[in-house]
């Protein structure tokens, strides 16, 4: 087995809080690996005792097959970029780099080379206090890409990118995967990661909800939903429901039923003699299989905020 | 499919991060800001305090001389011996025992073997003279013999084993007075709250037997034959003799320039006080110190840092050689700045030979004041940038090491008495400053590599406390 990261039986806790309760999982080489969940989930504690930043209090976590920690000059091993406040805003972003590369002893030139390739050649020389949260973002990007490494790990990388910035990111993230790296990237929104995601680890509350391919979940939240449009909703709606679907209003003239096909929904209006405008199989999109799956661990997220509170 | 990095290292070994430390502490402004603000404030606060303290030129006798003197003559070779039986206190620098003098006037040369409370025998001459004897208290048996021009000193635990201190040669007449010396120089006590200080007489006695003069036993009656008591110098004193037990009080000094003890103009450290300015560069250093050690964790760049180089003592240790080294620098050229810096106020304000010989960066003396407060400023960096690593915030750790430098002198010179303040001087990681030290004086708390001994000490705890801190807790 090839994994890049494996994560095994993680735990970990902040005096009484548990902030990671058993978390397992794997990310492979040559494909975008997600990592989702709410705010508070887990996904930066868990990257951090990756990193060899945190220890855990029990289980382990391995990169190339190796606890972080024992890794030789690890830039060329695994590429990092946690937060994006961290350079020291007095220093150039050029010497942000070099300092790095020195520590691993990498050549000077990959300094120049990885601002080229995140598009800030031109801020080299300017200090990092004058950037914008999403030229943090670059350099944090081009620190991980400075030892060329075959594992990434990015921290909300979109963090703070504009929509030109989002769209290069994705483009990069893909053509990183492409040349056979593993990248592992966190979000907490799932719409940031359509279309450039393969697979995805769900976390919610700490513990594992789903470690799924991306067309596996979409099939798994579209299955037997049929989206129905009429003006005649009431009507439809009791037609359907006697019929044996469980049905649900989404608009003033929209309907989706579960547990009915396409075809068997047509029959069934047309028997009921119900005027439609259009039936189809529903298509969910990667945010709402998202939050179905999550539902819960932000139910019990906000009950608990709610304690706390009072 | 696996990809493998095309990049190639020379890895992460000790130079590698040596290079990635020194890249960090060079590419910050606040480096270079807290170097020359280093420089400037030691500089600009030793040129200050040379211009505001003063002192009168010295042109007084280059020597104190009055005691109580028991003496009779003596022509020619001989010796002069006697047990001292006891000893008062009266002062560090009491002086007591046998002395061959070319008369009785104050400021005649002598050479005298002289128990002292607190810093044991010495064979002292001339007012110049002054020769470790050993660390003796009383009862101690002491002789004194004149071959020609050349006094040599004896001494004995029985008086039947004689062991010989050293000698001395001097320019006497062929007759002398031999006889026993007694006195005690004033003490220093502090005037007030302040850091004042004002002297009280202090009146030494002691007492011998088995006292002797030969050649001869000369009577009583005989010409110069009889024991007078005199006192050499304008002090109280007084004498009285029972049964071959002589006891003798007296006070004042037999001192000069040479001689540790002299207690009138020309006991001011003024290397010392040349390099008073350090105390300011210390506070831009310590706080330096910290910074490097906490400022990574203000931003969460110490993750950065650990990520990239997960052996987190050896990132701490080369951090703390690329600082003090730095640091040192500085502090050399801050320090010897400060000093030659410091020279015209001095002499222009009096402190000037013969009292104060002029002095030069490469006296044995100066050079280890200066490249000794430079060593302290390394030390004192490594410090803050251990507490800073274990504190982890700049404000709480800054504060911290701050008042360890500063509370001490403050409470040391305000409040205290001299002996108070001489522990605080011993046992903070004020010691440290004793590097500068170049006299013995009344408040002299520690010596020089002793004091800065205690300071390496303090660092060092707070270094290895940093080290086993930084590798367990999470960063």
């Amino acid at each position: 087995m090839d994994a890049a990261i494996a994560v095994r039986g993680l735990r970990k806790k902040y005096g009484a809080a548990v902030a990671v309760d058993g978390l397992s999982f794997t990310v492979r080489p040559g494909q975008v690996t997600g990592f989702v969940g709410p705010n508070g989930a887990g996904k930066s504690t868990t990257m951090r005792v990756i990193l060899g930043l945190d220890r855990p209090d029990a289980g382990q976590a391995l990169v190339c097959g190796r606890e972080y920690r024992k890794l030789r000059a690890p830039l060329r091993d695994v590429g990092a970029l946690l937060d994006a406040a961290a350079p020291h805003p007095g220093r150039r972003a050029r010497d942000h780099l070099l300092w790095l590369a020195n520590s691993n002893g990498l050549p000077r030139s990959r300094a120049e080379a990885t601002l080229e390739q995140v598009g800030l050649a031109a801020a080299g020389r300017r200090r990092v206090g004058g950037f914008s949260l999403g030229m943090r973002q670059r350099l944090g990007i081009a620190a991980a890409l400075l030892g060329d490494p075959p594992v990434l790990l990015l921290d909300e990388p979109a963090n703070g990118l504009d929509p030109e910035g989002i769209r290069w990111m994705r483009g990069l993230l893909r053509s990183l995967a492409a040349e056979g790296r593993a990248v592992f990237v966190s979000s907490h929104l799932m719409g940031e990661l359509e279309d450039t995601a393969d697979h995805l680890v769900i976390v919610g509350r700490g513990r594992l909800v789903a470690d799924t391919s991306v067309r596996d979940l979409l099939a798994t939240a579209s299955s037997g939903r049929v989206l129905v449009r009429t003006l005649r909703r009431p009507e439809a709606m009791s037609a359907l429901a006697s019929a044996g679907a469980t049905v649900a209003a989404t608009g003033p003239a929209e309907l989706v039923t579960e547990g009915m096909k396409a075809e068997r929904v047509v029959a069934v209006l047309g028997a009921a003699a119900v005027p439609f405008s259009e039936v189809t199989a529903h298509r969910a999109s990667l945010e709402e299989a998202y939050m179905d799956l999550t539902r819960n661990a932000v139910e019990y997220a906000a009950a608990a905020a709610t304690q706390e509170a009072s | 499919m696996s990809y493998q990095s095309t990049i190639p290292s020379r890895g992460d070994g000790p130079g590698a991060l040596l290079r990635a430390e020194w890249t960090k502490l060079r590419t910050v402004r606040g480096t270079g800001i807290c170097v020359l603000l280093t420089v400037a404030l030691t500089v600009l606060l030793s040129v200050l305090l040379s211009n505001i303290a003063s002192t009168d030129p010295y042109t007084g006798p280059r020597y104190t001389d009055a005691f109580g003197f028991v003496h009779r003559q003596m022509t020619g070779d001989g010796t002069v011996t006697a047990r001292i039986a006891s000893q008062r206190p009266s002062q560090e620098w009491a002086k007591a025992g046998p002395i061959i003098k070319a008369g009785t006037d104050p400021g005649a040369t002598y050479a005298a073997l002289l128990l002292t409370p607190g810093h044991g025998l010495r064979l002292e001459a001339a007012f110049s003279t002054s020769i470790d004897g050993g660390a003796f208290r009383a009862p101690q048996w002491l002789r004194l013999r004149r071959t020609g021009d050349t006094i040599t000193g004896f001494d004995s635990a029985d008086g039947r084993n004689w062991r010989r201190v050293g000698s001395v040669t001097l320019k006497l007449p062929p007759t002398v007075q031999v006889g026993l010396a007694v006195t005690s120089p004033p003490g220093t006590v502090k005037v007030g709250s302040g850091s004042q200080t004002g002297t009280v007489p202090t009146i030494g006695r002691a007492t011998f037997d088995n006292v002797s003069v030969r050649p001869g036993a000369v009577s009583a009656g005989s010409p110069g034959g009889a024991w007078r008591y005199q006192k050499v110098g304008a002090s109280a004193t007084g004498f009285s003799q029972s049964a071959g037990t002589f006891t003798v009080t007296g006070s004042g000094d037999i001192a000069g320039f040479g001689t540790p003890s002299f207690p009138s103009a020309g006991n001011d450290d003024i290397i010392a006080n040349s390099l008073a300015g350090v105390q300011a560069g210390l506070v831009v250093v310590l706080a330096l110190g910290v910074i490097v050690g906490a400022g990574e964790y203000r931003t969460a760049l110490a993750r950065t840092t650990f990520t990239a180089s997960p052996r987190r003592g050896q990132v701490l240790a080369a951090r703390t050689i690329v600082l003090a080294t730095t640091v040192f620098v500085t502090g050399l050229a801050a320090s010897a700045s400060a000093y030659l810096a410091a020279q015209p106020g001095q002499h222009k304000n009096g402190f000037v030979p013969p009292a104060y010989p002029h002095t030069s960066l490469t006296d044995p003396l100066v050079l280890r004041a200066v490249l000794g407060s430079a060593l302290l400023f390394a030390v004192a960096a490594v410090l803050g940038l251990a507490i800073g690593t274990l504190v982890r915030r700049p404000a709480p750790a800054l504060i911290l090491v701050l008042a360890a430098f500063l509370v001490p002198q403050v409470v040391g010179s305000a409040a205290l008495s001299v002996d108070a303040q001489k522990w605080l001087d011993r046992l903070t990681p004020v010691a440290g400053l004793a590097i500068q030290q170049t006299r013995i004086r009344f408040d002299t708390a520690i010596s020089p590599w002793g004091g800065f001994a205690v300071v390496c000490g303090y660092a060092a705890v707070a270094l290895i406390a940093a080290a086993i801190t930084v590798r367990r807790r999470d960063a």
